[in-house]
């Protein structure tokens, strides 16, 4: 819309940006095994599936503003619908391009099924609603194994077959045009186009009536409802698209991990994901981009970094690494909101709206009804 | 039952309760194609609740109505949205964090059908169906005249703006039949003649209109036919003329006390202040509060507040004497109740000192502020909803802690408000508007302040009720509380007050004792349509 002056220049920008961005992206994994090693590469995997999640609670949180705290368990529907269909718990081995989008689609159901009977409920109200179905979820998963062995319980699923097509496995190294790929690298790649697909889709949904819809129940359901939006199927509809993306990336973290458990799917899983969205900025994608990849990030640097910098400044260690990662993470997520409340990278609206209000008080000023002339 | 073929909405027996309070009893009424209906009644009349139960708000006990020979009763809001039927609100629901635009777009919604496969394809469809609803959007905007930055958000549109966005918002849904409840809330004359104009226009595009009005000059100079509501009953139904001779009516709505006039707020100039009166030249930006000769005991020198780019009070100085009745009058965003919050402590001034009691104020947390004797009564009230009347005004002596003296304090406030001695249990967001003002009123008062500030004392409320909490006002400031008075109705705040200040922009553009204001030419152009 409001592009300035010289929208050639800045559409030349832009796919300077954009090509600086792809080569950066593309280079990534190959750049960090050389400086920091392959442990690196599985991280900046995690922070793509992470950032899936982010981007799908987004979606709920964001967009439509209602609070869920139990986002995890969409995640869990996903990688314990791909673990118990790929996997020698049932001796299935189904397609990848069958079990993704079931897991998608399963977890939607489950988010239509959490969304249905919390409609009427908003705020505090809904968070200890979605929280208790985290946790059932959780809960359902860890005692599935008796009277009849589903789940495996806390034990969790083994030897998940890795995501593989054609007789192609992600699992195994591979060599593509000439250059030998590791299977971390491998995974990164396919995440980095899921992740991209769910950008688009997020971007997609944020510009059109149904996102309107949703940012209207977000700011006065009422109005809305007034307005003529059915709000229960646009809730419901935030809830199976958030659950999606979920599911989506619980199905690729099965495949990835190779090996499920409840335990990956607790609270406090939830929680990190709701902190990428709050502190990337809410509503807004490249915020919540932003904040998945630090909270990632940021802990694992501090895994790192904690035990060294203890040895160089005091010549010991004093507080184990481990314990000290928490404490140090949880004072940055206080300075960051401190500091900027809104979020890392607030939406785009707010700032363009800041350069307007500098054009209304000039206006306003030249408005007076006291003119000196009178 | 047969309808004549000209009536679009027919209600018959409408009832609606609340425990064991009737809303509405027994109403019946029917709107034809084409008119503008005005609903008028004082506060509690049961107004609002009637537009509630025709947008499907709420769910009506009793009776049934039909929109366009359709039956529609028990059916969610958003059907009756469908059905065409929009409304606006009587306090502004817009979305405050979307922009002006997509504030209007979303009004579309009900008359698009682009779904998740349309928004993520963007096939040719989706694409035209945006585009028509942007331009209409845009078409909107301008029809209802707000000449502003389609990308401002909802919440930084002044308030007048704000009214007519929520007109625009309730104009894309194409509704047949548009309900206003009280668009004119808060503006001034002129912004209220426009809004007259916007109206007939929106009639003539063939929408009908239903109105909530108090303003009524407005209702009578634009309705087809007036319905007037009290205590949930209809009373009248009529041309205006036939409304407002009604003797039932006037002494309903605008109480017992019958005037030459039976229309207060009509701009005629009291008997006190003769037209035509020159302001003295003297007066303007002048500091004739020396004249007065007492210690202030607020003194604001050369304030200057600002938020988010916006510099909203660019400058003012001005003074309260103990006991001094002080007017603070201007339009809509001239930076009365941004002065107002900066005195209470709720926003930091940019630059300027600010002198009470003697002691610079500027260090000085709100919530010390209250124990010092500043208190504000906020606009739009701010009660504690959920909490019963007498609830309220003990949160109002928080800050003290001589238990006999509050007790004593609270007698005191039922003598002053002897309806809230009636309703002491009852949860205050229950209370009508004008209840809740005087909640609000009596909540300061328990803080025994030396000062007590008001905004914006008797927005929405009813000419009779309006009356109530000026006598009030006046009664408060004989106990030799000292009062600024911030108010949209300038005339009403200069007859009740000594001296006042005339915010424009920002800046103080006069200022004088409040006959003289009252007199002057330039306040009366401005502020009171005359």
């Amino acid at each position: 819309m409001n592009f300035g002056k010289f929208p050639y220049c800045k559409k030349c920008n832009a796919w300077r940006v954009f090509g600086a961005l792809s080569i950066v992206l593309l280079a990534l994994p190959f750049v960090t095994d050389a400086l920091l090693g392959r442990g690196w590469v599985r991280i900046a995997d995690f922070a793509l599936l992470y950032i899936m999640l982010a981007l799908g609670l987004n979606i709920v949180v964001g967009y439509a503003g209602l609070l869920d705290l139990g986002y995890i368990a969409f995640f869990a529907v996903g990688a314990y619908n791909y673990a118990l269909l790929s996997s020698p718990q049932f001796g299935l081995h189904w397609p990848v391009w069958i079990v993704l989008p079931l897991g998608a689609l399963l977890a939607c159901v489950f988010g239509v099924l959490l969304g249905a009977p919390t409609l009427r409920l908003r705020g505090d109200y809904l968070a200890i609603v979605t929280l208790g179905f985290g946790e059932i979820i959780r809960i359902f998963m860890n005692n599935l194994n008796a009277p009849v062995n589903i789940t495996n319980g806390p034990q969790g699923i083994s030897l998940i077959d890795p995501v593989q097509s054609n007789g192609v496995s992600l699992g195994a190294p591979q060599e593509i045009f000439g250059i030998a790929l590791p299977s971390v690298h491998l995974y990164y790649y396919l995440f980095l186009c899921f992740t991209l697909l769910v950008i688009f889709v997020s971007l997609r949904l944020e510009d059109s009536r149904i996102g309107r819809a949703w940012m209207a129940i977000r700011e006065d359901e009422v109005a809305a409802e007034a307005m003529g939006i059915n709000t229960r199927n646009i809730k419901l509809l935030a809830f199976a698209m958030g659950a999606a993306f979920g599911g989506l990336s619980g199905g690729l973290f099965a495949g990835f991990q190779g090996f499920i458990s409840p335990e990956s799917f607790g609270l406090m899983e939830s929680i990190m994901i709701l902190c990428m969205v709050v502190l990337g900025g809410m509503g807004n994608i490249a915020g919540v981009v932003l904040g998945g990849v630090l909270l990632v990030l940021l802990p694992e640097a501090l895994r790192n970094g904690a035990g060294p910098a203890q040895q160089w400044l005091f010549g010991k260690t004093f507080v184990d690494p481990e314990s000290l990662r928490m404490l140090l993470f949880g004072v940055a997520l206080i300075v960051v909101m401190l500091v900027r409340p809104a979020g890392l990278w607030p939406s785009t609206q707010r700032r363009r709206e800041l350069s307007d209000e500098d054009e209304d008080v000039v206006k306003q000023e030249q408005e007076s009804v006291y003119d000196a002339s009178k | 039952m047969t309808l004549p073929s000209d009536t679009l909405l027919q209600l018959s027996g409408i009832a609606k309760r609340f425990g064991g309070l009737a809303a509405l009893s027994d109403v019946s009424l029917h709107i034809k194609r084409g008119e503008i209906y005005g609903l008028i009644g004082p506060n509690g009349a049961g107004k609002t609740t009637l537009f509630n139960v025709v947008t499907g708000l709420y769910q009506l006990d009793e009776g049934a109505f039909t929109f366009d020979g359709v039956a529609y009763a028990h059916c969610k809001p958003h059907v009756l949205a469908e059905a065409g039927i929009a409304r606006t609100f009587q306090n502004i629901r817009l979305f405050a964090n979307m922009s002006a635009l997509e504030n209007i777009m979303v009004g579309r919604h009900v008359r698009t059908r682009t779904g998740i496969w349309g928004a993520l394809t963007r096939n040719a469809a989706a694409r035209n169906e945006e585009r028509a609803i942007t331009q209409r959007a845009r078409e909107l905007l301008r029809y209802v005249g707000i000449d502003r930055s389609p990308q401002t958000l909802a919440k930084h549109l002044s308030y007048g703006e704000q009214r007519r966005l929520e007109i625009a918002r309730a104009l894309a849904t194409e509704p047949r039949l548009l309900a206003l409840d009280e668009p004119a809330a808060g503006m001034n004359a002129t912004e209220t003649e426009s809004l007259k104009y916007l109206l007939q226009a929106i009639r003539g595009d063939g929408v009908t209109v239903l109105l909530i009005e108090h303003d009524v000059k407005l209702i009578m100079g634009l309705c087809d036919r007036v319905a007037v509501l009290d205590y949930g009953k209809k009373i009248v139904e009529g041309v205006p003329e036939e409304v407002r001779r009604s003797p039932a009516v006037i002494a309903a709505y605008l109480g017992c006390e019958v005037t030459t006039s039976p229309l207060p707020q009509a701009g005629v100039p009291t008997a006190g202040n003769p037209p035509g009166v020159e302001a003295p030249a003297e007066l303007i930006q002048g500091q004739r509060e020396r004249d007065y000769g007492k210690t202030p005991l607020l003194e604001v020198h050369n304030l200057k507040i600002g938020y988010g780019g916006i510099q909203a009070v660019k400058g003012i100085s001005l003074s309260v004497a103990p006991g001094e009745l002080v007017a603070l009058i201007g339009s809509n965003g001239a930076g009365k109740t941004t002065t107002l919050k900066a005195l209470a402590g709720l926003l930091r001034p940019v630059l300027g000192a600010i002198a009470y009691d003697g002691k610079p104020l500027h260090e000085i947390p709100a919530y010390r502020r209250v124990r010092d004797g500043l208190a504000l009564v906020p606009e739009g009230r701010g009660i504690f909803a959920r909490l019963t009347v007498e609830e309220n005004l003990q949160m109002g002596a928080y800050t003290r802690g001589d238990k006999a003296e509050i007790a004593h304090d609270l007698q005191r406030i039922y003598q002053l408000f002897p309806r809230l001695a009636e309703r002491r249990a009852q949860f205050a967001g229950t209370l009508s508007g004008g209840e809740q003002q005087m909640v609000a009123m009596g909540r300061a008062m328990m803080s025994r302040p030396k000062l007590l500030m008001l905004d914006e004392p008797s927005m929405g409320l009813a000419p009779m009720m309006v009356e109530k909490i000026f006598e009030t006002i006046r009664d408060i400031a004989a106990q030799g509380v000292a009062i600024l008075l911030v108010e949209q109705n300038a005339k009403l705040a200069l007859e009740v007050t000594q001296r006042g200040y005339v915010l424009e922009s920002g800046l103080i553009a006069l200022s004088g004792s409040s006959p003289e204001l009252l007199g002057s030419n330039e306040v009366r152009r401005a502020y009171l349509g005359g």
